[in-house]
C-alpha cells in the first residue's frame, strides 16, 4: 500500500495535537514513529487508520484495485500511484479499511473473557458475512502460525504473559491480512529478548509497518525511515542516521547523548549522558 | 484479573525473529511456557452443535414436563389428549374445563415462560457486553421502572388502555429519556454514560411508580401492582405468547447478525473502530433493539429479575463469551429456568401463586454466589 | 387555642358528669359531647340509658396495651369497619374524623355519616390526625398506625391518644384469630361498647345480630370461589378470616378452605379445576363487581367456568368483607343471592 501523509493535522479540545504532518512511510518497509509523551503520536497513528477524521490536510492510501471504493477524487497533494489512485483513507468504507489497515493500540489492561483463537479470530470481523462466518476458515490458523503463537491457541487470554499478549495481538493484526500494519508502542511491557524479537519479526512481514515508539535505540536498529513528532509537529523524518543526531536528541527529547555506530551491522547507536533542562516550556 | 506484565528477566533467549518467548524459569506465577502447563479447564469448548443439540432437547423436555404439572390434578394422558386435539388431530375429547386448563392456562404460561426467559438472557447478554458491565441487566436503561409506570397507570389509575401497550410504551419513554440523558457531544454513547443515564432513569421511573401506588393505594388493591412489580406470568395468554415470540425471533434475529459485531468491543471502542466496527451506530442499533426486546417482554410478565443478570454469566464457561456461541446457549438456557421457575411459583404453595419474580429472586442470588466462588477466574473474571 | 380549652372542658367535665351522674343515677351522656354535633337519634335497639359508673377499661389489643380512664369523646377513625361500629352503637356524635373509608355506609346510616368530617381518602398523615385533637384513634388494619400514617401506637400513647386495632385484623399470630369466629366479631363489639362507656347498646347489638344470625337459613350443597382483588391471579379468601366465616354462615363451601390464611393470592388454574357452584365477587371501588364480571366472561380459561356461563354471581360490597358490624348482613345477603339463583335449597 502506498501511504502519503499530506499536511494532516487535528484538534483535540481546541489544541491541534497534530498539525501539518507530511510523511512518505516507505512501503513494505518499518518506519518508526518517535516523540516524546504528548507528541502526538497515538494521535497521528488513528488518523493514519482513518479512525479520526482529520481536520486539515488528509492521509492517503492508495484504491484498492480488486475492491470497490466509494467515487471520491483525490485531494491535495496526492497523485496517481501504484494500485490506484491515491485516495482520502476515510473516504474507504469501514470494512474495506479493516481489511486494509490494522491498528494495535497499547494494551488496555480490561479482562478479556476469551481464548486465544478468538481474539484471533476478531480480527476477521472485517470479513464475516451477515451470518457471522469467516469465508476462510484457515485464516485464524495461518495468523497464528505466522505470530509464532499457534501453540497458544487454546489459552484463555488472562493467562498469557505480556510477551505473549503481544504475539497475539499481532496474530489478530496479521488475521486482518492488512497492507498496512500500525502499531502503538507495542514494545511496552516486553523485555528486552522480547522487544528485539517482535521488531526483527514486523520486519520480515511483506506490509507497510509504522511504529510508534518510545525506546529511540529500538528504533535506530529496526526502522528503515524515522518520523519524529515534537508537539504536534513533525521535527525530522530520514533514515535513522540520519535523523538521530545530537542536536535533535537535544532540541526533542531534552536529552544529551552521543551517537555511535554499532560495529556489527552499521545502525546508529545512542549512548545517552544526561537530561538537559527545557529551554522553552514544553508545548 | 488482568495481570501485570512485568518481566523478570531471565537467560537472554536471543532475537530470534519468529521465536517464542519461551520463559523455562518463570517467576511471576502460571505464565510458564504452553508445554509446562496444561490448559486451563474449559479451553477445550463443546461445540456449538452438541451445546445447542442439548439445550433445545433440555428445553422440549421441560415444556413438556411441565404442560403436565399443575395446581389442578390432571391425568398426563388428558394433558396429551387436549394439546393434540387443538393441533388438529383426531383424539378423543377432554371435560370441557380440563381442556381449558391445559390449553387456555398451561400452554399459553408455559410457553410465555419459554420466549421471556430467553429474550431476557440474550437482553442481559448483550446489555454486559455493550456496557463492559458483568452485572447489566435488561432493564438498566430504566426500561422496566418505565413499564412499571405504564403498569401502574393501568392498574391503579384506571387508564384505558391495554396494559401491555402502557407497559411498552413506559419502557420506550424510559428508553428515550436514558439515551438522550446519555448522549455525550455528538452522539457519543459511552459505556459509562450509558449506565448512569438508565440508573437515573431508573430512579425516577421508581419513584413515579412508587407515588401512584401510595397515592392510589386503597383496601387490598396493592396486590394488584405488586404482583406485576416482581414479575408475574399468571395473566398469559395466546396473546402475550404471540407478543413474546414475534419480539424474541425479530430482535433475535438482529442480534444474531450483529453479534459478531459485539464480540469487537472486547478490546474497547478504538480496537472495534479499527476492526471496521463503527462502535457508536452500533451501540445505538444494538440498545434499541435490546430495548425493543426487553419492553415487550416486560409488557407481558412484569418485571422478572435475575434472569438477565444470571443466565449469560451461568453459560460462558460453556460457550465462552464469542457472542455467536453465547447468545444462542443462554436462550436455551433462560428458556428452561423461566419455565421451572414459574412452574415451582404456580404449583409450590397450591392453590396458592407466587408472583414468579420471587422465585427467580429466591434462586438467584445463591445461584450467583455459587457461581463466584466456582469460576476461577475463566469466564467474567 | 380555643381547640385545647374545649378540650380539656370537655374532658374535665367527661370525668365529672358521670361521677355525678353515678352519685345522682343520671344518663352519663356528657351534655359537652352532644352539644358538639347534630343530634343523633339512637339506634332503635342500641338506645336506652347507659349504666352507672365507668370503670377504667384496660384491654390487650394486639399486644399493646390500651387504657380508658374514660370514655373517649373525639375519636379519629380509619377505613370503614371502626366507622360503621361507631355508628352501630349510637355514638356517630364521637367521631372528630374519619379516613380511608373502603365504600359508602348502609342506607341507615347515610345520614348520620353524610355529616362526619373526611380527613383523607387514604391514610391520614399524623398532623391531620392530630390536628383534630382526637383522644382516640380506632383503626381497621395494624398497618393504619404506622409513622407515615396516623403515627405509631406508642407515640399517640405518648401524647395522651389512646388507639385501638380492630382485633380481628392483628398481624401477629399469637393475636390473630384463627379461625375468625362470630364470637370474635362480638367481642369486639363488646370491647368496644365498653370502651365508650355504652355496654349497654354494645349487649343489645350483640343481641340483635346473634338473632340475625339464627335467623340465617345456610344454603347446603353449595361451592363457592370468593374473589377479592387482582386479576391475573386473584386475591382470595382464604380459610381463617372473615371471608370465611361470611361464607360458613351462609353455608357455601369455601373452595380455599384449607388454605391457611385470611385472604390468598390463588391461581386461576385451581378454580377452575374445582368449578365451584357460585363466584363470591367483591365490590369494591378500585375492583368493581362490573369489572370482575368482565374480565371473567372475557377470559378464555374462566369463561368456561360453569358459574360464568350461567351467570352464577354473587355480590359483596368490600367494606363489609372484614371482621365488623356488617358481617351478619353480608352472610344472609349470600345466602339470599344464592336462593335467588336457584341454588342451595
Amino acid at each position: 500500500m502506498e501511504l502519503t501523509i499530506a499536511g494532516v493535522g487535528t484538534r483535540l479540545g481546541g489544541r491541534w495535537v497534530v498539525d501539518g504532518v507530511d510523511a512518505t512511510p516507505p512501503a513494505g518497509g518499518l518506519t518508526g514513529l518517535l516523540g516524546p509523551n504528548g507528541a502526538g503520536k497515538t494521535t497521528l497513528l488513528r488518523l493514519i487508520a482513518g479512525l479520526l477524521p482529520a481536520e486539515a490536510g488528509a492521509v492517503l492510501v492508495s484504491s484498492d484495485d480488486a475492491g470497490v471504493v466509494d467515487g471520491v477524487a483525490s485531494h491535495g497533494a496526492g497523485a496517481a500511484r501504484i494500485g490506484g489512485p491515491a485516495v482520502p483513507v476515510t473516504s474507504l468504507p469501514r470494512r474495506q479499511r479493516a481489511r486494509r489497515i490494522a491498528l494495535l493500540e497499547q494494551e488496555s489492561s480490561a479482562a478479556v473473557p476469551l481464548l486465544v483463537h478468538e481474539v484471533v479470530a476478531l480480527g476477521r470481523v472485517p470479513y464475516r458475512s451477515w451470518w457471522g462466518a469467516d469465508p476462510d476458515g484457515g485464516a485464524v490458523g495461518r495468523a497464528l502460525a505466522a505470530a509464532g503463537a499457534a501453540h497458544l491457541a487454546d489459552r484463555s487470554w488472562g493467562s498469557l504473559s505480556g510477551g505473549e499478549r503481544q504475539r497475539v495481538h499481532i496474530a489478530r493484526a496479521l488475521a486482518q491480512e492488512p497492507e498496512l500494519l500500525l502499531l502503538d508502542e507495542p514494545t511496552n511491557h516486553l523485555d528486552v529478548s522480547a522487544q528485539l524479537s517482535l521488531l526483527s519479526f514486523v520486519r520480515t512481514l511483506a506490509v507497510t509497518a509504522v511504529a510508534a515508539l518510545h525506546d529511540l535505540n529500538l528504533a535506530a536498529t529496526f526502522c528503515d525511515h524515522v518520523l519524529v513528532l515534537s508537539a504536534g509537529r513533525l521535527a525530522a523524518a530520514g533514515a535513522p542516521a540520519d535523523v538521530l543526531t545530537p542536536e535533535l536528541l537535544r532540541e526533542v527529547y531534552h536529552v544529551d547523548a552521543d551517537v555511535l555506530t554499532h560495529p556489527a551491522t552499521g545502525r546508529p547507536v545512542i549512548a545517552f549522558s544526561g537530561g538537559v533542562p527545557a529551554v522553552a516550556p514544553q508545548g | 484479573m488482568a495481570r501485570t506484565a512485568e518481566r523478570v528477566p531471565v537467560a537472554p533467549g536471543g532475537g530470534r525473529a519468529d521465536g517464542v518467548d519461551e520463559r523455562p524459569a518463570e517467576a511471576s506465577a502460571g505464565t510458564a511456557g504452553a508445554l509446562a502447563r496444561p490448559a486451563p479447564a474449559g479451553a477445550r469448548r463443546p461445540p456449538l452443535a452438541l451445546l445447542v443439540g442439548a439445550g433445545a432437547g433440555l428445553l422440549l423436555a421441560t415444556l413438556v414436563v411441565t404442560v403436565t404439572v399443575g395446581s389442578a390434578d390432571l391425568a398426563v394422558l388428558e394433558v396429551v389428549r387436549s394439546v393434540l386435539s387443538h393441533l388438529g388431530l383426531p383424539v378423543e375429547g377432554v371435560p370441557r374445563l380440563h381442556d381449558a386448563i391445559v390449553w387456555d392456562l398451561r400452554m399459553p404460561r408455559v410457553l410465555t415462560a419459554a420466549a421471556v426467559g430467553a429474550g431476557l438472557a440474550v437482553a442481559g447478554a448483550v446489555m454486559q457486553s455493550l456496557t463492559r458491565n458483568p452485572l447489566a441487566d435488561p432493564y438498566l436503561l430504566g426500561l422496566s421502572s418505565g413499564a412499571s409506570v405504564g403498569a401502574a397507570g393501568v392498574l391503579l389509575l384506571g387508564l384505558a388502555v391495554v396494559l401491555p401497550v402502557a407497559a411498552f410504551v413506559g419502557a420506550l419513554a424510559a428508553l428515550l429519556a436514558t439515551l438522550a440523558l446519555a448522549r455525550g457531544s455528538g452522539g457519543a454513547l459511552t459505556p459509562a454514560r450509558v449506565v448512569l443515564a438508565g440508573l437515573a432513569v431508573s430512579q425516577l421511573a421508581a419513584a413515579a411508580t412508587a407515588f401512584v401506588v401510595f397515592w392510589t393505594a386503597k383496601g387490598d388493591s396493592y396486590q394488584q401492582i405488586l404482583s406485576w412489580l416482581m414479575g408475574s406470568l399468571a395473566g398469559a395468554t395466546w396473546g402475550s405468547v404471540g407478543i413474546a415470540v414475534v419480539a424474541l425471533l425479530v430482535v433475535g434475529a438482529v442480534l444474531a447478525t450483529w453479534a459478531g459485531r459485539l464480540d469487537a468491543f472486547a478490546f474497547g471502542d478504538q480496537a472495534a473502530g479499527a476492526l471496521g466496527v463503527d462502535p457508536n451506530r452500533t451501540r445505538w442499533l444494538l440498545l434499541t433493539a435490546v430495548a425493543l426486546l426487553t419492553g415487550a417482554l416486560v409488557s407481558v410478565s412484569g418485571s422478572i429479575g435475575f434472569v438477565g443478570l444470571l443466565v449469560p454469566h451461568a453459560v460462558a464457561p460453556l460457550t465462552g463469551a464469542s457472542h455467536r456461541r453465547l447468545l444462542p446457549v443462554a436462550a436455551l438456557a433462560g428458556a428452561v429456568l423461566l419455565v421451572w421457575a414459574d412452574t415451582v411459583a404456580r404449583t409450590a404453595f397450591d392453590p396458592r401463586e407466587l408472583p414468579v419474580g420471587i422465585v427467580t429472586a429466591l434462586l438467584g442470588a445463591p445461584l450467583f454466589a455459587w457461581l463466584l466462588r466456582r469460576s476461577r477466574g475463566a469466564a467474567w473474571s | 387555642m380555643s381547640h385545647r380549652r374545649a378540650l380539656t372542658a370537655v374532658a374535665l367535665l367527661a370525668l365529672v358528669v358521670p361521677l355525678a351522674a353515678c352519685a345522682a343515677g343520671m344518663p352519663a351522656t356528657s351534655p359537652a359531647a352532644t352539644s358538639a354535633a347534630a343530634a343523633v337519634p339512637p339506634e332503635p335497639s342500641s338506645s336506652g340509658p347507659a349504666t352507672a359508673a365507668f370503670a377504667p377499661v384496660t384491654v390487650d389489643n394486639c399486644g399493646t396495651r390500651v387504657t380508658v380512664d374514660a370514655p373517649p369523646q373525639r375519636v379519629v377513625t380509619i377505613k370503614s369497619t371502626p366507622t360503621e361500629m361507631l355508628l352501630a352503637l349510637g355514638l356517630a356524635d364521637r367521631i372528630v374524623g374519619v379516613g380511608f373509608q373502603d365504600g359508602p355506609v348502609p342506607d341507615r346510616w347515610a345520614a348520620q355519616a353524610a355529616s362526619l368530617p373526611v380527613i383523607s381518602d387514604k391514610v391520614p398523615d399524623q398532623e391531620a390526625v392530630l390536628e383534630l385533637a382526637p383522644d382516640f384513634v380506632y383503626g381497621g388494619w395494624e398497618s393504619n398506625f404506622s409513622a407515615e400514617g396516623a403515627g405509631e401506637r406508642p407515640a399517640l400513647a405518648g401524647r395522651g391518644i389512646a388507639s385501638y386495632v380492630s382485633p380481628a385484623a392483628c398481624q401477629e399470630p399469637e393475636h390473630q384469630p384463627d379461625p375468625l369466629t362470630f364470637d370474635e366479631v362480638f367481642r369486639e363489639i363488646t370491647q368496644v361498647g365498653a370502651i365508650f362507656g355504652v355496654p349497654d347498646r354494645a349487649a343489645a347489638l350483640v343481641d340483635q345480630e346473634k338473632a340475625a344470625l339464627a335467623a340465617i337459613t345456610p344454603v347446603s350443597g353449595v361451592s363457592a370461589f370468593w374473589w377479592s382483588s387482582g386479576n391475573d391471579a386473584p386475591y382470595a379468601g382464604g380459610g381463617i378470616g372473615a371471608p370465611q366465616l361470611i361464607m360458613t354462615a351462609a353455608g357455601v363451601t369455601n373452595i380455599l378452605a384449607d388454605v391457611h390464611a385470611t385472604w390468598a393470592p390463588a391461581g386461576w388454574e385451581a378454580v377452575v379445576a374445582a368449578d365451584p357452584d357460585v363466584l363470591v365477587l367483591v365490590d369494591a371501588s378500585w375492583n368493581t363487581y362490573d369489572h370482575k364480571v368482565e374480565v371473567l366472561s372475557s377470559n378464555p380459561a374462566l369463561s368456561q367456568l360453569t358459574a360464568v356461563r350461567e351467570h352464577r354471581f354473587v355480590r359483596v360490597p368490600f367494606a363489609s368483607t372484614e371482621a365488623g358490624v356488617r358481617n351478619v348482613e353480608a352472610a344472609a345477603s349470600v345466602a339470599q343471592q344464592v336462593r335467588d339463583l336457584g341454588l342451595g335449597g
